[in-house]
């Protein structure tokens, strides 16, 4: 097919005009922003002064913005695999014939549709509560008291409390894709493996799981993209083991009540090692899951 | 013979029904602890902090003054106006403007079409963060202030990439045959995308419309940077600054009433349209 | 191809995009009390429009005295109007960008501190103005009327100028139920860490949990304790400290050491490792088993809408360590503070500063008294009964530290002391433990 110039550039022009604007120049204005000093959000220009690496060496010898990196890397690969596992198994069995399986997917995917921060908060401030917790008194109802006796929000777990949160609010979504690539798989696939004699687990590594393999890298790319972003949670959990990245870089150009000191220059700076990991990650599972030859 | 066939069949489901016993485990497990999350969430905002910590949530009885507090000293409708006035015209505007460029440049060839498909997917690993610096820099010193404009405006361009490459991607599966029939009538190519190729992607707009609504609902760094004083407030970043005012007073049924009141509508409107919702999406999803 | 059409298509698409941008881009109309008089018949000569940024939340109680009392002081003054945005703690964030963007804000609260160090560059000089009387300071000057170490601590952190009208005094001091201690037969409050220890045994003979904290008060004991042996000054060295050697100091063992053997004697309430705020402190007066909490003199506000009546309130100050540079006569004090922008003119000038005297002497400081349960500012004033302890306090003390102790006013690691001195604290760990835990972080 063929466009005039002209028209092809009245098509983009809206997107691009507020891609370049809102999103292109910004990004190279803070990427230059950090070989600059730049002490509060508002400095003008001219009070910036060229300071090279030195963003970079201040964040690499800071410790909140080192456990950051780790956190945030535990938060990808853990939350990761449990989120999209999870929606997985949920996506494999909504596709089978199951009683009520418009209502049980709605469950599903109810927590998509609630506030991030309430759904951080119900956890944090609820169900991870010692004295009145939701699974603290469920354990100890049903009387396995090593079990309601696990402390949720004590500094070595507060990590995983969060990433149990995090994938409760993140699975819905996950497996209403895999349900909607299962659901497209034509039967015939099914009753072959089923005249052979093959079990449904067999199926779903040997059918299910191959056929929707492309959905699958999407899905793990755009798992990682939202990753590095990572600051809802982190800010309603809001402890030296949840920190992330992103928050560090927040409170970097913000200060907080404790200590109001800014650094605009290193949140730059910040802002450009995550978009640097973000990238890689967004390579890295890319390359993981290659691209499939299937066609169906 | 009729009727064995039939017992047949239901035996064979019945056995089916059997095997996805732990299947039906699961369901009614997850069912159930959300069930229970949630509706005790909303008694405890009924109680009393007292009645929550020592674990009989009614012992002062019914206890509105958290919801009358709520009411009276927070924002509850303008927050919610706020809401809508920055996710629905946003939502609107990136259909408008995204499917048009996502049409060419999933199906035509000129020169930059690669580098734009590259800057958006890269786009989408750049964190929120990268863009609110100067952005902020520049509306304080133009004196720009509580603009739901600038909201607007923000929200639309911050998912263009996403929408962008969304589309591009369902654009590029639809087959060319309809193009080359509308140009042998004789249409030119806004008519072609309009009235056609639009159209066409519509259960691929449905579904990014749902996502971008959902999303924009329940935005919460942009608008905590940019629209974070009590007027402007939307859902996400009031609930925190509710909570937060709670904590400090200590009013645990205070905290449960802002979660309550935060996350009620969207649940209430979800479950008289999470059919047509979730068909919606299921039918559509992303394509690999 | 058509050209035309295109060109059309641009155009409506961009009408669209104005229209809807237009159509509800309404300038935010905020949601505070507004009222202006009708200057008429005026008796006072103020007159200004005034806006007014709070860091306190709607919901907190000091809002709706602020919100009363300005109602209070515009009947009384026609020529003035008072409006409030009540931004929350946030406000230290949100403020010095929001004037430096150029919007008209008059006034503004914060706690003290926030107000020298952030908003330096708005900053009125206030001097003049405490210099002069005002009808609710009985023809004193204010610098006189008010009290004097809360004066003194402005004039500190101002480096001998006046730059904010000191409001809501506050101390980080040991509050403990006067119940279980006497049924404990712990008869005076202890002055000495040996004391401290001691009272702490008996309490625990009598049944009862000696301690309790929530995460972000947690380290105030072990900044207290630092602070005491080595000054302050040296806290400060020790947490701007970037390679970690200085904890390698005996005095910061002898401080772990003395902390591990709270832990070790069951000093700490089972679940302090695992509380939120304001877990702890609810629990402190649900519960009534736990005898003391290091905290601060806002905390009785907080938790008023639980406590019982009968829970009886007391307050000591941090003990005297033995061998230390500083004794108990030091205590953790601060205030919050009414600060007023540069860029006013005289008139909008002088009438916020009588609204942050009307607010802060005579009735209305009462009433944040009354109902935020607050220390008073106007020496006039008497304390709330839940902090009467506090009078004796003040008088005693003589050093001031920064408010919860200088521990923890490094942000870069403030958290990360905090997580491994709650190991401490909960048994996981020991004193040797926890200085290696903050030093392998670098």
């Amino acid at each position: 097919m063929v466009m005039k110039k002209k028209t092809i550039f009245m098509f983009l022009a809206p997107a691009l005009i507020l891609f370049g604007l809102f999103i292109l120049y910004p990004v190279v204005r803070t990427v230059i922003m950090s070989f600059f000093n730049v002490n509060t959000i508002t400095s003008p220009t001219n009070e910036w002064s060229f300071v090279g690496m030195q963003n970079y060496i201040d964040l690499f010898s800071n410790p909140t913005f080192r456990i950051s990196m780790v956190n945030i890397i535990k938060i990808w690969a853990i939350t990761g695999f449990f989120t999209l596992g999870i929606a997985l198994v949920f996506a494999a069995i909504l596709s089978t014939k199951i009683f009520g399986r418009k209502f049980f997917t709605s469950i599903i995917y109810l927590p998509e549709v609630i506030s991030v921060i309430a759904i951080g908060y119900a956890w944090l401030l609820y169900v991870f509560n010692s004295q009145f917790g939701l699974i603290n008194s469920f354990f100890s109802v049903i009387g396995l008291e090593s079990l309601s006796n696990i402390e949720w929000t004590s500094p070595d777990m507060l990590l995983i409390s969060m990433i149990i949160a995090a994938v409760f609010g993140a699975i819905g979504q996950y497996t209403l894709m895999y349900l909607s690539a299962m659901t497209r798989i034509p039967e015939d696939f099914y009753n072959v493996a089923r005249i052979e004699g093959q079990n449904s687990i067999y199926q779903f590594f040997k059918i299910t799981l191959p056929l929707i393999k492309d959905v699958i890298r999407t899905t793990a790319v755009l798992f990682t993209t939202s990753t590095i972003g990572f600051f809802a949670f982190a800010r309603v959990f809001s402890h030296i083991s949840t920190i992330t990245p992103m928050l560090f870089t927040y409170n970097q150009i913000f200060g907080t009540e404790i200590n109001p000191e800014t650094n605009v220059g290193m949140g730059a700076a910040s802002g450009v090692m995550m978009s640097l990991v973000g990238i890689f990650f967004f390579i890295l599972s890319n390359y993981i899951i290659k691209k499939s030859d299937y066609e169906y | 013979m009729k009727n064995i066939k039939a017992r047949l069949s239901r035996m064979s489901f019945n056995k089916n029904q059997l095997k996805l016993t732990p299947a039906y485990i699961i369901l009614i497990a997850f069912t159930v602890f959300m069930a229970y999350m949630l509706g005790w969430i909303l008694f405890a905002s009924f109680s009393s902090t007292r009645g929550i910590f020592t674990g009989n949530l009614f012992q002062d009885g019914l206890n509105l003054d958290s919801y009358r507090q709520i009411f009276f000293n927070s924002n509850g409708l303008l927050t919610i106006f706020n809401t809508l006035i920055y996710t629905v015209p946003s939502s609107l505007l990136l259909i408008i403007i995204c499917a048009p460029a996502a049409y060419v440049l999933a199906r035509f060839e000129f020169k930059g079409n690669k580098l734009t498909q590259q800057l958006m997917v890269i786009a989408l690993s750049v964190p929120g963060i990268m863009i609110t610096m100067p952005l902020f820099f520049h509306f304080s010193s133009l004196g720009v202030h509580d603009s739901r404009l600038v909201i607007i405006l923000l929200f639309t361009a911050n998912s263009i990439p996403f929408d962008v490459y969304f589309l591009t991607a369902y654009y590029k599966n639809l087959s060319y045959s309809y193009e080359e029939s509308a140009a042998i009538d004789g249409a030119g190519p806004l008519r072609t995308f309009w009235e056609i190729m639009f159209p066409m992607a519509k259960p691929a707009i449905i579904t990014i419309t749902i996502f971008n609504l959902i999303g924009k609902w329940n935005a919460y760094f942009l608008p905590l940077i940019f629209a974070n004083t009590p007027g402007m407030r939307p859902v996400g970043v009031w609930l925190e600054t509710t909570i937060t005012s709670m904590i400090t007073t200590g009013n645990y049924s205070g905290m449960f009433a802002a979660v309550v009141l935060a996350a009620s509508p969207t649940i209430i409107l979800y479950f008289f349209l999470a059919n047509r919702l979730l068909q919606g999406v299921e039918q559509n999803g992303v394509k690999g | 191809m058509n050209k035309k059409s295109s060109n059309l298509l641009l155009f409506s698409s961009l009408m669209l995009m104005i229209f809807v941008l237009v159509a509800c881009s309404n300038d935010s109309s905020t949601d505070e009390e507004t009222a202006s008089g009708d200057g008429a018949g005026s008796e006072s000569d103020l007159s200004a429009d005034l806006q007014y940024w709070s860091s306190y939340n709607e919901s907190e109680p000091q809002a709706r005295v602020l919100l009363d009392a300005a109602d209070a002081f515009m009947e009384e003054n026609p020529g003035v109007s008072i409006e409030f945005t009540f931004n929350g703690r946030d406000n230290s964030e949100l403020l010095p960008t929001a004037i430096q963007s150029g919007r008209d804000i008059h006034m503004y609260d914060a706690n003290a501190v926030n107000i020298i160090n952030r908003f330096s560059n708005s900053n009125m000089n206030l001097n003049e103005f405490f210099e002069e009387s005002y009808p609710t300071t009985e023809d004193t000057p204010l610098k006189d009327y008010i009290s004097q170490p809360m004066i003194d601590l402005a004039r500190d952190l101002g480096e001998d100028e006046l730059f904010y009208v000191p409001m809501n005094p506050q101390a980080f001091v040991f509050m403990y139920n006067k119940s279980i201690f006497d049924e404990a037969g712990v008869n005076e409050v202890p002055q000495t860490w040996e004391e401290f220890v001691a009272a702490g045994e008996k309490i625990i003979e009598a049944g009862y949990t000696p301690l309790t904290t929530d995460p972000n008060y947690s380290t105030g004991i072990f900044g207290y304790y630092l602070s005491s042996l080595k000054g302050e000054d040296w806290v400060f060295d020790l947490v701007e400290d970037e390679t970690y050697e200085m904890w390698s100091d005996p005095a910061v063992l002898e401080a772990a050491k003395a902390i591990e053997e709270l832990a070790d004697k069951g000093f700490y309430a089972d679940n302090v490792s695992t509380v939120q705020f304001p877990q702890a402190q609810q629990e402190f007066v649900i519960d009534e088993n736990i005898a003391m909490y290091l905290n601060g003199t806002w905390m009785p506000g907080e938790v008023q809408d639980t406590v019982s009546e009968d829970f009886e309130w007391g307050q000591f100050q941090f003990p005297t360590v033995e061998g230390g540079v500083n004794d108990n006569t030091h205590t953790a004090y601060s205030s919050y503070g009414i600060g007023v922008n540069q860029d006013n003119t005289n008139e909008e000038a002088e009438a916020a500063f009588n609204f942050a005297v009307f607010v802060n002497t005579g009735e209305w400081d009462q009433q944040m008294v009354d109902q935020a349960k607050a220390l008073p500012i106007d020496t006039n004033n008497e304390n709330p009964e839940a902090l009467t302890d506090m009078a004796e306090i003040f008088e005693n003390t003589e050093g001031n530290y920064v408010s919860q102790t200088a521990i923890a006013t490094n942000s870069d690691n403030s958290q990360i002391i905090r997580s491994a001195f709650i190991n401490l604290i909960s048994g996981e760990s020991t004193a040797e433990e926890f200085i290696a835990e903050i030093q392998d972080s670098n």
